[in-house]
């Protein structure tokens, strides 16, 4: 190595160690940096890797030319991206930007991962780097300029500034900002833009490859031609670098520098062609830097890129290698060990123990040998060998004890011995034993034990742990034995305390001697083996360690062993030391630990942290004056600052980094206050995680679930939870983190969401489902109780109508019980006069007609017209709630304003219309539509079976009649052809007379029967004109006066069948007896009203006859008997010469009369 | 052959149309009873009064109004069509028959009760010859109402004093009484009832031309 590396070596190394400011002397020289590795053996891609930024949270955002990957020590994460991705950046918002050709990228969330972002033009720009100037400002570098980010019009604006303006286009990929100053790259210039005074100065520059500001005057370019130079403002000076002296050896001059960090003191760590590369700004020095992992160094660094500072002051390298960290410094473990191939310098890895020299070097004892570490001369460590058969030599190879008294370095062999090694004459001698025999037996008695230790007294004086304990005499070095009371064991250790007394430990105890080793007590180790192994001060507290730790106690009046924490339980403790800061450090068969017995916290340190093994040789340690602890192990040694480390690790932070719920892709939920689920969305997995670099394995979490968890639930290294089947509410999902299981660090963010109820299940939906219910009941009664009164109603009217046997008797029952029973206020019943297309009023009830058989003002209405017109059209029932609303109302006398409508239909057709009217208006209900419907329905049926009934028996009286009829009239009239063919015999004549006149009048009885229960002849009109018909024919064939007398009043009376029959008949009767028997030329035939009876009398002026005799047959009697049967009453009053007056009475059945005119 | 060509020039000679043969046999006696009458034709029904009728050309018809196959209602029709000469009773069980207002409006000259049938044949026919009609009671009454009816669309053209009989008819009044109460002669009233026979004639035929119309027919 040439001076001039040497002595920047050494400048580096004094600036490394100068804020630990603990140690005067200079720390060795030892590998440059003890680096980490994440590569696909960590899910990393290594390939391509080109920059790295952290973002605020402590992620790593990796950048490849075609994705970026965000990395958090343990996950990975990819995001694809269009290729030639150039620039990655966090942003104060902890936003993460990636720039390349084809656009800007912006981070958006996990499931959109990175949006473009796109300038304010339409223009295809070629996109370089995004970069952060001062005053929080973030430019984009494009070839047609600079554009600026504008956070309020989410948009990049061109920068119109005339100093930015370039006549060629800028070389993207290159701007770079460096105190307060830009430097890019266009017209054949390399321009520096002072963005305070907004100006700009050139250098001339061709075919710049790279840009790398080195402050705000210097900047370090590399051409295409593969060249470095030092662009320098301030003198405006361009300086080659030229590394064939050094670096390059004479090679070529090519160097091309990929990437600079800038490192305090004016140095510089440089990514370049030629490997990681350190420049010192004040002495223009270049050196080559080797990176060791694992103890080995990093052959390849020529592929090494982008470089980056987070803010733990750890420098990141993206390389091939995949993504290297170079811990700070002072914070590193160093770790040497063999990597010899040479078996002639491979000095072996079982270093159990150290003794330094004068000069700072160190001499370690292995397990083949010795070895010399010239740690003030570079890395190379010299072993000596021990040669088995040689006796003025070490002739044993495993070594325990060493220890170094100024001249000699005393060698403990675990056979054969002890050596004195003489390292300037390199010669071996022996020590001492003493005269004579005692003398003797002593060396021979060593000479067969196992030394586990040589131990330097604060007198100079060595203290050997072997079977036996012996003490080394620092100036005759003379061997004497020690004696120790109490149970025989091997001695392990020796330790002198700082109140110089001195402590041995055995298997069985541990020995308190005064410091001119005489016994003064000893404790007794706990049973197992390995009970005791080392021990260290804590203030003034005695600690030892073994299978655990312990403080020694002393208040009683047997010191004894108390166990300091239960973590160091059968963790073998071998190696305790007590830093200044009075950390304990503790190298154990299960991995190195510090300790910090006042806050009983523990940090672990593992092969992550660049720690040899899991484990240690017993009291294997080394506290070099420099500040270096030095500790060996099974695979070399550590080395570190022991105050430098921090008990915590790496300022520890924990996110939630996704929440899915339903393990739905489509519910995943970026974060915002107070989160509010579905009821079925009650699934919920948490991913969280704490980006770590250092300790990654140790990371631990917990998590609390309020209000369910009333505790921490602890999840290990999960970082992941899931819940299934969340109950409705509200909930708060927490988690922390932690190294160590003591120190728990929160989330910054809490999760709190809120499942809302299924609407069944809240407040308001049992309410109102309580109401619903109470209705639907209420309804249900009302229903059956309305249901029950309709069919009581129903019943009624049914009964009613069973009596009823004419349509004018149905209507009228209606229109009454409508009144009464359904509480109208009136009720009107219309029959349908389908010639006419008018509706006839036919029974009404109310103030229209309040009580009586009677309709005084018989209203008609044309089909169509009106409500009733309009249904009997239709023949859908209606309800009017307000008439006045309705234009098809027709005031009859007065405006009622609602109004109900009901068809009756018979046979498929309208018959008729019930029509109610009420005052108030909405009186009608649907029930009463329901109800009015069923009567009409029922009455309908009567009517149906009315008319049927009727039409039969019509029928078939008039079949009969027209067969007989005619069967009548063949004999009436063959016997007037026989009486007319001239027979003289006159009793044939008279027979035939008979037979004539029988015939006739047969005839004319039957006829008088069908047209009497003809129900069209139903009025008394029809049968009175009828009556004058018969009387006028018969009377004025005989030439009797008749006089025929009918009350007008009377034409509309109507009288049921058999009264209309009865009546019929008597009058026939009495006319013919008169007509034929009385000789009278007058008949007087009268009508009359008397009361509710209907009174005719027929009274002629004729010969009269005795009441008494009955004459004409049985005609009489059939008159009396007639009127009976109809409840009439029948009085002939006569007398012979006085004439003759028969007088009936019958009741009347109902005022008003029905045409029938339309039925049939 | 001349004989009978005799007979039919001074007989008045009629077709009888009726289903029951023994009235149409009674019929046919008491008609030969009388000089003044030849029954020339004598069916069962009138499937081919037609024909009949323009063969034979009666002076007078009687036709039963309910045949089976075809009524009496639309034979008269069919002869009307082409005989308006021709007097026509129609014969009827009832005085109520709706059918008889129907026929009189075809076309019949008048009707009879077959209950009167031996006793007012010959003066029915005598009567119908003499151009007088009868008009009892319920045909009147069917005539008043067929009139109220039909007073939306095109009327009887009933005179005043025409209602005036035919009111007093419907309720029961003869020929004479009607006659005494309106202070008339009892020709004025027959002469009254054959207007009133007319224009009902009158009327059916203009309405079955706009029904014909009105279906096209034309």
């Amino acid at each position: 190595m040439n001076h001039c590396l040497c002595s920047c070596l050494c400048a580096l190394i004094l600036f490394c160690i100068s804020d630990a400011g603990l140690y005067a002397q200079p720390a060795p020289h030892f590998p440059d940096y003890h680096v980490q590795i994440f590569d696909e053996s960590a899910g990393i891609r290594s390939h391509n890797l080109r920059r790295v930024v952290k973002d605020q949270r402590g992620f790593l955002w990796l950048q490849y030319p075609d994705r970026i990957l965000r990395f958090d020590g343990k996950h990975v994460r990819e995001f694809l991206l269009p290729p030639g991705q150039r620039s990655i950046l966090c942003d104060d918002d902890n936003r993460i930007w990636s720039s390349g050709i084809t656009g800007v990228f912006r981070f958006e969330n996990d499931r959109k991962g990175f949006i473009p972002i796109l300038p304010d033009t339409g223009r295809q720009l070629s996109i370089g780097v995004m970069l952060q100037v001062t005053g929080k400002k973030y430019w984009l570098e494009t070839g047609k300029g600079f554009y600026e980010w504008n956070n309020d019009t989410g948009k990049f604006h061109l920068l119109t500034d005339s100093s930015l303006k370039v006549s060629s286009p800028i070389i993207t990929g290159l701007s770079k900002y460096s105190n307060n100053f830009l430097f890019f790259a266009a017209n054949d210039s390399l321009y520096r833009y002072d963005l305070a005074r907004l100006k700009r100065n050139a250098l001339p520059l061709k075919n710049c490859n790279s840009l790398n500001p080195l402050s705000g005057d210097k900047v370090l370019i590399t051409t295409w031609e593969l060249r470095s130079f030092f662009y320098d403002f301030s003198s405006d000076a361009i300086t080659a670098v030229d590394l064939r002296e050094t670096i390059n050896r004479g090679v070529n001059n090519f160097f091309v520098v990929n990437d600079v960090l800038s490192l305090p003191d004016r140095k510089y760590l440089v990514t370049s062609s030629l490997g990681l590369i350190e420049f010192n700004d004040s002495s223009q020095t270049f050196r080559k830097l080797t990176l060791y992992h694992n103890g080995t160094p990093i052959r390849e660094d020529r592929n090494f890129y982008g470089l980056y500072a987070d803010n733990l002051q750890n420098a990141w390298i993206s390389s091939f290698q995949g993504l290297i960290k170079l811990p700070k410094k002072e914070r590193q473990f160093g770790w040497e060990r063999n990597h010899e191939a040479d078996p002639g310098r491979s000095w072996n890895n079982y270093v159990r123990n150290f003794a330094s020299d004068e000069k700072g070097n160190l001499w370690l004892a292995t397990e083949n040998g010795i070895a010399y570490w010239d740690i003030n001369n570079g890395s190379a460590i010299y072993p000596l060998f021990a040669k088995e058969t040689a006796t003025d030599k070490m002739n044993h190879p495993s070594i325990r004890g060493l220890a170094y008294d100024g001249q000699h370095l005393i060698i403990g062999q675990t056979d054969k011995g002890i050596w004195l090694y003489h390292p300037i004459k390199k010669k071996y001698s022996r020590p001492e034993y003493g005269p004579g025999e005692r003398g003797d037996s002593i060396r021979k008695k060593i000479e067969n034990e196992f030394i586990n230790q040589i131990y330097t007294l604060q007198s100079g004086n060595h203290v050997v742990a072997a079977r036996d304990v012996y003490v080394i005499d620092k100036q005759t070095l003379q061997v004497n034995e020690i004696h120790i009371p109490g149970k025989k064991g091997n001695a392990i250790f020796s330790y002198q305390d700082k109140r110089k007394r001195i402590w041995i430990a055995t298997n069985y105890a541990l020995y308190c001697m005064d410091s001119t080793l005489k016994f003064r007590f000893k404790v007794e180790a706990p049973s197992n083996e390995n009970a005791i192994r080392t021990m260290c001060e804590w203030g003034d507290e005695l600690l030892i360690g073994g299978s655990s730790l312990y403080r020694l106690d002393f208040q009683a009046r047997n010191p004894t062993l108390q166990k300091l924490h239960p973590f160091f339980d059968d963790k073998n403790i071998v190696i305790l030391y007590t830093d200044l800061l009075k950390r304990v450090w503790l190298g154990t068969e299960n991995g190195f630990y510090c300790y910090d017995p006042g806050t009983h916290q523990i940090r672990s340190f593992d092969q992550q942290d660049n720690v040899q093994s899991n484990s240690f040789y017993p009291n294997s340690i080394y506290r070099h004056p420099n500040g270096l602890l030095f500790v060996g192990g099974y695979r070399g040694i550590n080395y570190f600052y022991p105050e430098k480390q921090s008990l915590t690790g790496d300022h520890l932070q924990v996110w939630l980094t996704n929440v899915t719920v339903n393990e739905d892709d489509s519910s995943f939920i970026s974060f915002s206050k107070n989160y509010r689920l579905r009821y079925f969305q009650n699934s919920i997995q948490f991913d969280f995680t704490s980006p770590g670099y250092s300790q990654i394995n140790k990371i631990r979490y917990r998590y609390r679930l309020e209000p369910v968890d009333s505790a921490w639930i602890d999840n290990g290294n999960n970082n992941t939870v899931r819940f299934t089947s969340l109950s409705p509410g509200r909930y708060t999902f927490r988690v922390e983190a932690s190294l160590n299981g003591t120190y728990w660090q929160e989330s910054s963010e809490r999760f709190s969401f809120t499942i809302d109820p299924p609407f069944w299940r809240t407040w308001w939906f049992g309410t109102l489902l309580l109401l619903v219910s109470a209705y639907g009941i209420y309804r249900w009664i009302g229903y059956w109780r309305n249901k029950i009164r309709a069919q009581q109603i129903l019943n009624y009217f049914a009964t009613s109508l069973y009596g009823q046997n004419t349509v004018d008797d149905i209507f009228w029952d209606i229109a009454k019980n409508c009144v009464r029973q359904l509480n109208f206020e009136d009720c009107v019943v219309y029959q349908y006069d389908r010639r006419r297309k008018m509706l006839v009023q036919k029974a009404a009830y109310g103030p229209k007609n309040p009580d009586k058989h009677e309709i005084i003002n018989s209203i008609e209405i044309p089909l169509g017209k009106g409500v009733v017109g309009t249904v009997a059209q239709t023949g859908i029932a209606e309800i009017v709630g307000n008439t006045s609303k309705d234009s098809r109302y027709i005031v009859d006398d007065i405006r009622r304003h609602s109004e109900i409508t009901v068809p009756i239909t018979v046979d498929g057709e309208v018959f008729g219309v019930i029509d109610s009217e009420h005052r108030l208006k909405n009186f009608y209900r649907k029930y009463h539509l329901v109800i009015l419907r069923d009567i009409a329905s029922i009455a309908a049926d009567k009517i149906s079976k009315y008319i049927m009934q009727e039409k039969l028996r019509s029928k078939i009286s008039r079949d009969l009649h027209d067969e007989i009829g005619s069967a009548l009239t063949s004999i009436n009239v063959l016997s007037k052809v026989a009486i007319n063919k001239g027979s003289h015999d006159n009793e044939l004549l008279t027979y035939l007379s008979r037979i004539k006149e029988s015939s006739s009048r047969t005839m004319e009885s039957m006829s008088d029967i069908v047209w009497a229960i003809n129900p069209k002849n139903d009025i008394l009109e029809k049968m009175m004109s009828r009556m004058r018909e018969f009387a006028a024919d018969i009377c004025e064939a005989k030439g009797i006066d008749l006089k025929f007398l009918v009350p007008s009043e009377l034409e509309m009376i109507s009288l049921d069948l058999a009264k209309r029959k009865s009546l019929f008949l008597v009058f026939k009767e009495a006319v013919n007896n008169a007509v034929k028997y009385s000789e009278c030329s007058l008949l007087i035939v009268e009508f009359g009203k008397q009361g509710d009876n209907l009174t005719l009398s027929i009274r002629d002026n004729g010969s009269g006859f005795q009441t008494g005799r009955v004459t004409h047959g049985n005609g009489l009697q059939n008159m009396h008997e007639r009127a009976a049967e109809c409840d009439g009453r029948l009085i002939i009053e006569s007398g012979p010469g006085l004439g003759t007056l028969v007088r009936m009475e019958i009741p009347i059945t109902r005022f008003g009369a029905f045409k029938y005119d339309d039925v049939g | 052959m001349m004989m009978l060509a005799n007979l039919v020039h001074v007989a008045t000679t009629i077709h009888i149309y009726d289903d029951n043969t023994a009235l149409r046999n009674g019929l046919e006696e008491l008609l030969s009873l009388s000089d003044e009458f030849v029954v020339t034709g004598s069916y069962e029904n009138c499937r081919q009064a037609e024909e009949e009728v323009k063969k034979n050309g009666p002076d007078l018809i009687l036709m039963d109004i309910d045949m089976p196959g075809m009524t009496g209602i639309e034979a008269v029709s069919k002869i009307r069509a082409f005989n308006k000469k021709v007097y026509i009773i129609m014969l009827t069980v009832f005085d109520d028959n709706t059918h008889i207002l129907d026929a009189i409006c075809a076309g019949a000259s008048g009707y009879l009760l077959k209950k009167n049938i031996s006793e007012k044949l010959i003066p029915a026919i005598k009567d119908v010859l003499a151009e007088g009609a009868s008009l009892s009671p319920s045909v009147a009454r069917m005539v008043m109402s067929s009139m109220q009816r039909s007073s939306q669309g095109v009327g009887y053209n009933f005179t005043k004093r025409e209602k005036e009989i035919l009111a007093l008819l419907c309720k029961g009044n003869s020929y004479k009484m009607i006659a005494a109460s309106l202070g008339l002669s009892f020709e004025t009233i027959r002469s009254y009832i054959k207007k009133i026979y007319e224009k009902l004639q009158v009327h059916s035929a203009t309405e079955a031309v706009s029904k014909a119309i009105n279906e096209r027919l034309i």
